[in-house]
């Protein structure tokens, strides 16, 4: 039977540069709100998945919620995200319709792309979100791109690009990496490290003891590393990389230390690691250190279970109008090959 | 598993196939061989055989509607494999595993958490009801159905939105085996009948996805499938230039043969008379370059008094195409050579009544077929098809005898139909006898099949059972010649014992029954020696017959 | 008054009248700025625009063809050069699962209006891994428009549509026809020959030939031979874009001759022209009255001796004795 190896690096443990109470209570509250409803769409989608609703590849990012919620927060109306396969939550961070979010992953007429891109390829230009992808590391480039075009027009927007620490070996990464650098593009390298690529664990596969020392040390680029389960120092950690990159000093990595609570994807049987490291990484979980947060910070048990009652209304109401809505008309096929 | 019922092999590339009846609905218990209903070809109305024993379970095209070849026209089964007909929409269900449910639990309590849903989707149900999808429950209350009496095929025994409309469907046709399609179809089935029909032809949305064309927005309220290749680039062309433009359909450059006929298998080269898509990978539902029309048109605004207006047939249209454009292509000759057919005549009368006794009606016409055989296999060239290159033998025989159809008496229009012996050098003169009087039965009564009008290789047309002696006849598509057989008559006729023209005192005048055979030939493959030497071998056989 | 100019001129010409014309078109690649790119294609484009509209790239396919990606999702129009052709492998990911899908992936969100550009083919023994042509690859995936010229006129105004128009276009040129010459409208005159349309490029009722590129002045070469030498008259179609496939204007051609020779660079296994053979096939058998063919290089890889070369490359001489055999004179 295979054993995960020990992880020695619990959040606590992660070098930090912000200090808590960054951000307003308030916003903190709607924070929570937005991270909730990513994670019980996630869980919805996983549990239709797994009942043979959703067919092909789909993988939920439970566990990942203030990466996409601290940094959305972070950047400004405008700024360009694209991110993996494992996106939804950037979508809905930054503001996408569950109901045509599920829609969409259902393969329905009433999805954001009318149901040609599923799960893997959510993308939505009015909210800044330039698309997720199916291939690792692919997303990287277009980001940079973007930030190309911004910088070649002048007109003051960045672009953030997400990717998994899996992805930090594809040629494709420091092709973009050397070019952003050289080239001092408005660009957020951000990669969300839960420390499993795919189904293996990063210490066998990466000859770099922490991934962003090696940006810093092969291209000279501003590198941090934060703990990815605390929204705030999410936020905080964007908002700083954000005004460099506007203000023309060129890239930022930053390196999020973070978990997947969930299998890979819908039908992982997850024995690659036990249940004793999946326990102890969810009484560190990011809702969970929200929860805490909010407490503190004097805000009621009653009124956190009442966001938790909306948004559960919230998502019932979706996953019905998606599972109601139509399947696309065959015509659909043949249409957005080319564009006039 | 049911038993799916489609158009047989020999429609295969035959365009323009449609619906005229349906002889059974769903429900109806067939047998084997039982026919199932009619649709029409461009010559010819063919019946659908069941293929199997058991009940229709399912009727995919309606009347009038046009068939594409490949299509599902019915289902015939057992009356349990109903569910099996209808194309399953949901997926099957995995295994469902404990340890996921823990993987994803509730948040540590507050007191105040809701517990969890433990799996079966967002909508859990209430206290005391069944469990079913939120889709599930909408149908049942739209349609009546208490929701405790279906049975559910779900996770956990949950009930379906599928269950539910097939439990509708059991009970709608009360008494009957649950069946869908019909008269009445169910939603679902509708909606899978639907699907089955509108899907647009490969080259169509080929067009469609490297021109950006919507064909959705082309086709209006047509179906998809109706689209036509030609409809794609006319919306390219217009778009292009800004103004309505219509692509008209491709019409070939070589005359069609008169037949439908589909290209001989074993060919290599293709004929000059070319035939619906021979070589395609699949013919596909676009409507092809030529369209005979058979709706009725308006009435004529320039019709005078006394005058009358018949709208074309099919048929009509048909042979008014292929003759005119074998008149025009195929330089005709005709040789005309007498026979007596005493010997015939004499073999029939022995041997009439012993025929009728097996059944068969024994005609000159058996004969002829035998005489142009025997011709044919000693003159092969009068037994080929034509083409730039060189001649193309067929070393088989396929002989298409011509039968006039009734005339309308109203106007006297009639029609023609020229059905084939296929391989009629195996068949004795019996067998001959028998298919030529099946095959005429059937031309009369509309009910021959597709490939009983193709693959002719030499054609007879007797007129002289309509009285007429002389006939200068059109050549059939693709063929070397044709045969017209006249009246047989009572002629006198010269017997002289001595030289053969010069006038002897032991010369009579006999009286034979004689008819005259009408051989027009395509006089690129034969000449007059040629064709002479096949009309001679004809009444050779036919006056030597014992 | 016509004036003659080379392919690269008026390839040159179409880049530089439309960054002129609109300033979201710019130039990005290997060596194009300082340089003027390897064959010179874009020369002088470096001093007239400057670093923000001709950029350099290091030796990166991978990144800056998904950075003109990006660029084209948020409203530019990138040219990349790459250098040869072949290099579309190396950025094989970013062109084919990203730059030809992502409008269908999302429903239409977004448009590409992109072109590559660069040269293929061989002839000037580069080896096998300069000398492919990838008319084939690029026309099997969905989602890009592919064009391969074969004269000055049809170059620049190809390549003036191609990045006016809204969707990802490959531009194909060939090393070989870099230098030929040809008549184009007087500098200034905007004009645009339309992606999707095929031309006929000599008369003849025998049979129709159809090529594109270079294959098509060999084409027409053996065309002249054969009239002179044989008496057939062929009728040479340039087809100019492959995608979208201009079936209508073959078909025409072929009513006159009846018979069909597709004839291209690229590997004729599984290549253009068994697709133009089976779209006649499919679209008017009637009209073929012999078997239609195919003429392409066998599958070899492109070897760099001369003799070899000449050997397999599917030229004047293999035309002419395709066409003989086919009308029974070989």
């Amino acid at each position: 039977m295979p054993k995960s190896l020990e992880t020695d690096l619990l959040p606590e443990q992660a070098i930090t540069k912000m200090a808590p109470g960054a951000v307003p209570t308030a916003q903190l509250k709607t924070m929570y709100r937005v991270m909730f409803l990513i994670r019980r769409v996630e869980e919805s989608l996983l549990q239709m998945a797994e009942s043979g609703k959703i067919g092909g590849a789909m993988h939920t990012a439970i566990g990942h919620e203030a990466n996409a919620v601290g940094a959305a927060a972070a950047l400004l109306p405008g700024d360009y995200v694209t991110c993996t396969y494992r996106g939804h939550h950037h979508s809905l961070a930054h503001g996408m319709d569950p109901k045509e979010a599920i829609a969409e992953v259902l393969g329905k007429a009433t999805g954001f792309s009318k149901g040609k891109g599923g799960s893997m390829h959510f993308i939505k230009p009015e909210i800044g979100l330039m698309g997720a992808n199916g291939i690792v590391g692919a997303q990287v480039p277009h980001a940079a791109g973007m930030a190309l075009a911004s910088q070649l027009r002048d007109d003051g927007h960045i672009a953030m690009t997400f990717f998994g620490e899996g992805a930090i070996y594809q040629g494709v990464m420091h092709e973009t990496f050397n070019i952003a650098q050289k080239w001092h593009l408005p660009i957020i390298f951000y990669c969300e490290n839960n420390r499993y690529s795919e189904m293996t664990p990063i210490q066998h596969t990466s000859s770099a003891e922490e991934i962003f020392l090696f940006p810093k040390g092969a291209y000279g680029m501003e590198s941090i590393q934060i703990d990815g389960n605390d929204v705030e120092q999410v936020f905080s950690a964007v908002r700083e990389a954000a005004e460099r990159a506007r203000a023309g000093e060129g890239p930022t990595f930053i390196e999020a230390l973070t978990y997947r609570l969930a299998g890979h994807m819908a039908g992982d049987l997850e024995t690659y690691r036990s249940a004793e490291e999946i326990d102890l990484q969810r009484k560190h979980e990011p809702l969970v250190v929200l929860r805490d947060r909010l407490l503190e910070r004097g805000v009621s048990k009653e009124e956190l279970a009442q966001i938790r009652e909306e948004v559960d209304a919230q998502v019932k109401e979706a996953v019905e109008f998606a599972e109601n809505s139509p399947w696309p008309d065959p015509a659909e096929a043949y249409t957005d090959v080319f564009v006039e | 598993m049911a038993t799916e019922v489609k158009l047989p092999d020999e429609a295969q590339g035959v365009e323009n196939i449609t619906v005229n009846r349906w002889l059974v609905k769903a429900g109806d218990t067939v047998k084997s061989g039982d026919p199932l209903l009619e649709v029409a070809t461009e010559k010819v109305d063919t019946q659908i055989q069941s293929p199997a024993d058991g009940v229709v379970l399912q009727i995919n095209f309606g009347e009038g509607d046009l068939v594409p070849p490949n299509a599902i026209l019915a289902l015939v089964g057992l009356p349990d494999e109903a569910k099996v007909a209808v194309p399953a929409r949901a997926p099957e269900e995995p295994e469902h595993t404990e340890v996921k449910d823990a993987r994803v639990a509730p948040l540590p309590s507050d007191g105040s958490e809701k517990p969890q849903p433990d799996g079966q989707g967002p909508a859990p149900a209430a206290e005391g009801e069944p469990k079913a999808t939120p889709v599930a429950r909408r149908v049942a209350e739209q349609e009546g159905i208490p929701l405790n009496e279906v049975k559910g095929s779900g996770l956990g025994g949950q009930v379906t939105k599928e269950d539910v409309l097939q439990y509708a469907e059991q009970h709608k046709h009360a008494g009957e085996a649950p069946s869908p399609g019909g008269e009445e179809p169910s939603p679902a089935a509708a909606e899978q009948d639907e699907e089955l029909k509108d899907v647009a032809s490969l080259p169509v949305g080929r067009l469609a996805a490297e021109y950006s064309i919507n064909l959705r927005q082309l086709a209006g309220d047509r179906p998809l499938r109706s689209l036509t290749v030609e409809d794609v680039l006319s919306a390219v062309e217009s778009r292009r230039s800004g103004k309505p433009v219509k692509v008209q359909p491709r019409r070939p450059a070589q005359p069609a043969p008169v037949q439908q006929a589909a290209q001989e298998p074993t060919r290599q080269a293709p004929a000059p008379a070319p035939a619906p898509a021979p070589a395609a990978p699949q013919p596909q539902v676009a409507p092809p370059a030529r369209q005979p029309q058979a709706a009725a048109p308006a009435p004529r605004a320039d019709l005078q008094p006394g005058e009358e207006f018949v709208p074309h047939t099919r048929m009509r249209s048909l042979i008014a195409r292929n003759t005119v454009q074998a008149a025009f292509s195929i330089p005709h000759v005709t040789t005309w050579w007498d026979v007596n057919m005493s010997a015939v005549l004499e073999h029939r009368r022995a041997n009439k009544s012993e025929f009728a006794i097996g059944g068969v009606n024994l005609t000159v016409t058996a004969y002829l077929v035998q005489a142009v055989i025997t011709a044919l296999k000693a003159v092969p060239a009068a037994n080929s098809t034509w083409t730039d290159e060189g001649v193309i033998i067929k070393r088989y025989y396929n002989i298409g005898v011509a039968v006039a159809l009734p005339a309308d008496p109203k106007s006297g229009l009639g029609g023609l139909i020229v059905p084939i012996i296929k391989n009629a050098d195996n068949l004795s003169l019996v067998g001959v006898a028998r298919a030529v009087n099946d095959l005429a039965q059937r031309a009369r009564a509309s009910n021959l099949k597709a490939d009983e009008l193709q693959g002719g290789t030499f054609t007879i047309t007797n007129y002289g059972t309509s009285g007429s002696r002389f006939q200068t006849p059109v050549i059939a598509g693709n063929e070397a010649g044709i045969l017209g057989v006249g009246a047989i008559e009572k002629r006198a006729v010269v017997l002289s014992n001595g030289h053969p023209l010069d006038p002897n005192v032991g010369d009579s005048l006999v009286f034979l029954p004689v008819l005259t055979l009408g051989f027009s030939y395509d006089h690129r493959i034969l000449d007059g020696a040629t064709a002479d030497r096949f009309c001679a071998k004809v009444k050779e056989a036919l006056e030597g017959w014992k | 008054m016509a004036r003659q100019t080379t392919y690269i001129q008026a390839v040159n010409e179409a880049m530089r009248d439309e960054m002129r014309r609109d300033e979201s078109v710019f130039i990005i690649g290997e060596d194009v700025g300082r340089y003027g790119g390897l064959f010179r294609v874009t020369r002088n484009l470096f001093d007239e625009f400057g670093p923000r509209r001709v950029l350099d790239t290091p030796i990166s396919e991978q990144a800056f063809l998904g950075m003109a990606l990006g660029t084209a999702m948020v409203g530019m129009r990138p040219i990349v050069e790459l250098m040869y052709m072949d290099f579309t492998l190396v950025a094989a990911d970013q062109i084919f699962n990203q730059i030809a899908k992502m409008t269908y992936m999302s429903g239409g969100q977004v448009h590409v209006p992109l072109v590559i550009r660069g040269q293929q083919g061989g002839g000037k023994r580069y080896g096998s891994q300069h000398s492919q042509s990838f008319d084939g690859l690029y026309s099997h995936f969905p989602g890009i428009k592919v064009v391969a010229p074969s004269n000055p006129y049809d170059a620049k105004g190809l390549l003036t549509a191609a990045i006016r128009d809204n969707n990802p276009v490959v531009f194909l040129e060939h090393k070989l026809l870099y230098f030929t010459r040809g008549d184009v409208p007087p500098a200034g005159e905007d004009y645009v020959v339309p992606i999707g349309k095929a031309q006929v490029r000599r008369e003849g009722t025998d049979l129709t030939i159809v090529s594109y590129s270079y294959s098509l002045l060999q084409a027409l070469e053996a065309a002249e031979e054969l009239s002179k030498e044989h008496g057939i008259e062929a009728e040479v179609v340039d087809l100019r874009s492959i995608v979208p496939m201009d079936m209508q204007t073959v078909l025409d051609s072929l009513e006159k001759t009846g018979r069909l020779l597709a004839v291209h660079e690229s590997y004729a296994n599984n290549g253009v022209g068994a697709e133009i053979v089976a779209r006649a096939y499919e679209l008017a058998p009637g009209l073929l009255k012999a078997p239609a063919r195919r003429l392409g290089m066998p599958p070899v890889s492109v070897p760099v001796s001369l003799t070899l070369e000449e050997e397999i490359l599917p030229w004047r001489r293999q035309i002419k004795s395709l066409v003989l055999e086919m009308m029974g004179k070989g």
